[in-house]
């Protein structure tokens, strides 16, 4: 299922990587005393469009369009967050004053709905997929409850709120994860018959 | 996201989906709970795997399949059962496509 071209997205991804190998350098020039993350930026750009090359490389022609596709995905994803901290650490947010904080915290809150929502969204067994599938949930609503607790509370509660939320979120995930991983030794495998 | 609509619109489909949540289940065990015809269960199955619904390996002779949904998507199953959605498009015109398919596709059979 493609929502956007191949093409679309290699060029999206493009300009988002170079925005932010470009973003990070100019930070590293204007603020020398974190040379370190900017760096590390800079570098997580590089390692991943070297993995896609390496990819495009060595593997074999059907499989490599979706590996490649799958990759650009992620290259853009991690630009997308890798940009959402660059433009923060530039001050563009917080000159919009309660408005930019707020949206900071939406932002966070709807990218862990993003994660969250493909997370079963993978061919695997039936006790990976029960835990899959408690990941997934727990972690959208708790995304959700991030989100609208920067939308709809006093500023004042919406971080602890917000922070909050998905704690709770992981906790459950968690807890329900080990029960089930307990529930399932406890249990013999079933046999197939027929 | 056209065909994830498309897809979950239907009764049959979205119990397939049900019950691929207990883990997967080959062809012919998935059609065992349903009272309508191999070719008619093998559209379904197309139509799920088209709107990347579910997964489908084969093992031998026979085609696995496993649950294949996002958060979003087993939400959107759980609202159109919740407000029992059915299909516009008569069942004949999907035993007719299957038709179609298995006589393009006659020697990969899901049974």
């Amino acid at each position: 299922m493609k929502a956007i071209s191949d093409k679309l997205l290699f060029s999206l991804t493009i300009a988002i990587s170079l925005w932010v190998v470009f973003t990070s350098g100019y930070l590293l020039y204007a603020d020398s005393e974190h040379p370190g993350r900017y760096l590390l930026a800079i570098a997580i750009m590089g390692a991943a469009w070297t993995i896609r090359h390496f990819v495009r490389r060595h593997a074999e022609p059907a499989p490599t369009s979706l590996a490649k596709r799958k990759l650009t995905q992620s290259i853009a994803l991690a630009g997308v967050m890798l940009s959402l901290a660059l433009v923060m650490r530039l001050g563009w947010i917080d000159g919009l004053g309660e408005f930019g904080v707020r949206a900071r915290g939406i932002i966070s809150g709807a990218i862990v709905v993003l994660i969250a929502n493909a997370i079963p969204k993978q061919v695997s067994s039936a006790r990976r997929l029960a835990m899959l599938r408690i990941a997934g949930w727990a972690l959208v609503i708790g995304g959700l409850g991030n989100v609208l607790a920067w939308l709809l509370l006093p500023l004042a509660y919406a971080n602890e709120a917000a922070t909050l939320a998905i704690f709770f979120a992981l906790t459950y995930a968690i807890v329900r994860i080990l029960w089930l991983i307990c529930k399932n030794r406890s249990i013999p495998p079933p046999t197939r018959s027929g | 996201m056209n065909k994830v609509f498309k897809a979950l619109a239907d009764p049959t489909r979205r119990q397939v989906l049900a019950l691929l949540k207990d883990g997967p289940l080959t062809a012919g065990e998935l059609a065992d709970h349903f009272d309508v015809s191999k070719p008619t269960m093998s559209a379904h199955f197309t139509v799920l795997r088209e709107a990347d619904l579910i997964d489908s390996s084969k093992a031998g002779k026979t085609i696995v399949y496993c649950l294949k949904l996002s958060v979003l998507e087993e939400a959107l199953a759980g609202f159109a059962e919740l407000l029992g959605i059915q299909a516009k498009a008569p069942l004949g015109n999907l035993h007719a496509e299957a038709t179609f398919s298995n006589a393009k596709e006659s020697d990969e059979s899901d049974f």
